[in-house]
């Protein structure tokens, strides 16, 4: 029997679908013989405690959820996420170098310093890669600080704004869809795939649409999804490291692009457990055995 | 030159024995001297690890150095005494007391002398409960000391020993280091950013000898 705990914060809770996951996570860990345990921020001092630990809060290097995944591996002990995934993942710089690095396919990126900010730079890469263009901060989360511009003063206002967050900003061509695939995967394992269907006139899944409406989740079999898909995901999550991701693509003629890989991605119960229920099973097994966990199962 | 200059090569004699380097090639130091996440000084880092160099400081490095909490465990870990400490959202042990914010937008430390600071201070350092604080218990008879460690080296020589340890164990080729003087130890308190420009000629002096330094 093991001992394992999930790190959250209240606004993790806040929403019954993410509490009853939550839920899920621990009736999966009970039904493997294991102890589980929530712990929140003020009861680190009883990390030590704990053989393996969750995080299912927001991440960010200067957020207590990293102070948990060093401190975690400091013991000795598994920790997902790992903290070298959430200081790639939370960085676009990063994220993007490795993936780029490791060949697997992105929108064609730029990284641009502070003085690179320019109506120059900004006219020279239209006509290189197109419009719109997307600008992105290093640390944006859940769509929030990306945005698109087609016109030069747009790039120059945006791309200054979001330097207010980091010393680089990132550009990259548009790539239009009207979804997203996710695919979830721990230590190169497909764990679920869903895909997330944009609301009307929105471009990004956590977009509302003019009538307020939000992206529609659709799981799939992780058997059924396109062989493709799969391999361009795990490779994407091969080039971040071996913990849980989420990676985000779009299917454009005929093959698929990384648009990023999250780290520590949702879990909510009914969306991406949808047609992938043993999700919560696969993630206990691996906290207490890591990747032997997988053994013999296809 | 008050300009930060780029990744200059250590010397290898300076380079500790504990550093898992290839010593066949060269270990570059970024003399940035605020590798703050996401600051100008932390891209260098970034950038030099893609282009394949071995650098001091690594992004791993400096945001372990400059996130308090897990400083104090790395420094514990590696045998560099720490004050007695407490992660909190709400109930701060009893003053005095230092409390570093752990959230995004803060990693000023305050001083909280008594009770009455903690309760006027408890709010706004928590932003009212949402982020949690990092307390460490100040001993009786204590002092704080803040001290510029350049490359291991220290103008201060009852701190030469303490800063060969802090170098050793965080890797930042500059840096300022906020130390509770106790007396029987000294205990880490926070390791700040040193940017480059701060650097007074007797610090920039031990850099001679130290990294190609064009004098």
């Amino acid at each position: 029997m093991a001992r394992l705990a999930i790190f959250t914060e209240r606004y993790t809770i806040r929403s019954s679908i993410e509490l009853t996951a939550l839920s899920n996570f621990r009736m999966a860990a009970f039904e493997l013989d294991h102890e589980l345990d929530f712990i929140f921020k003020n009861e680190l001092k009883y990390l030590k405690n704990y053989d393996a630990v969750l995080i299912r809060a927001l991440t960010d290097p200067l957020n207590t959820s990293y102070v948990v995944a060093r401190a975690v591996e400091m013991l000795g002990r598994r920790v997902l996420d790992t903290s070298d995934s959430i200081r790639i993942c939370c960085d676009k710089v990063n994220m993007y170098g490795r993936l780029d690095a490791a060949g697997v396919p992105i929108p064609v990126t730029r990284y641009l310093a502070p003085a690179e900010v320019t109506p120059a730079a900004a006219t020279l890469l239209f006509e290189t890669l197109g419009s719109p263009l997307v600008l992105k901060a290093p640390n944006s989360s859940f769509s929030a600080y990306v945005d698109k511009v087609t016109t030069t003063e747009a790039f120059v206002r945006v791309g200054r704004r979001f330097l207010r967050r980091a010393d680089r900003l990132v550009v990259q061509q548009y790539l239009p869809s009207e979804f997203d695939w996710r695919v979830i995967t721990l230590h190169g394992r497909v764990l679920a795939v869903v895909q997330y269907r944009f609301a009307r006139d929105a471009w990004k899944a956590m977009q509302r649409g003019d009538a307020g409406e939000s992206a529609v989740t659709t799981c799939m079999s992780r058997h059924e999804a396109p062989a493709r898909l799969l391999e361009v995901a795990i490779k994407a999550g091969a080039a971040i490291g071996d913990s849980l991701y989420g990676v985000d693509l779009k299917e454009i003629d005929g093959d698929f692009v990384v648009i990023e890989v999250n780290d520590n991605p949702t879990i909510a119960a009914t969306e991406e457990d949808q047609a992938n229920p043993e999700i919560y099973t696969d993630i206990v097994r691996y906290l207490v055995d890591g990747p032997a966990s997988f053994a013999g199962r296809d | 030159m008050s300009r930060a200059p780029g990744l200059l090569p250590l010397e290898p004699a300076l380079i500790p024995t504990s550093w898992d380097f290839d010593l066949e090639r060269p270990v570059l130091a970024n003399l940035h001297g605020d590798y703050g996440y996401l600051g100008e000084g932390y891209y260098r880092s970034l950038d030099a690890e893609f282009a394949g160099h071995q650098v001091v400081p690594s992004v791993r490095d400096a945001l372990d150095a400059l996130v308090v909490p897990i400083a104090l465990l790395r420094a514990a870990a590696h045998d560099v005494g720490v004050p007695e400490s407490e992660i909190v959202t709400d109930r701060f042990p009893p003053a005095p007391l230092l409390a570093y914010p752990v959230n995004p937008f803060s990693t000023h430390g305050e001083h909280l002398e008594d009770a009455a600071a903690i309760e006027s201070r408890r709010k706004g350092l928590t932003y009212t409960g949402k982020y949690a604080v990092h307390c460490q218990l100040l001993p009786p008879d204590h002092r704080i000391d803040v001290v510029k460690v350049v490359v291991g080296r220290c103008t201060v020589p009852e701190y030469e020993a303490f800063a060969r340890s802090l170098f050793a164990c965080f890797r930042l080729p500059l840096m300022k280091v906020r130390v509770i003087v106790t007396t029987p130890a000294y205990l880490l308190s926070a390791i700040e950013p040193l940017p480059f420009r701060q650097l007074a000629p007797v610090d920039r002096a031990l850099l001679e000898g130290a990294v190609p330094w064009p004098g």
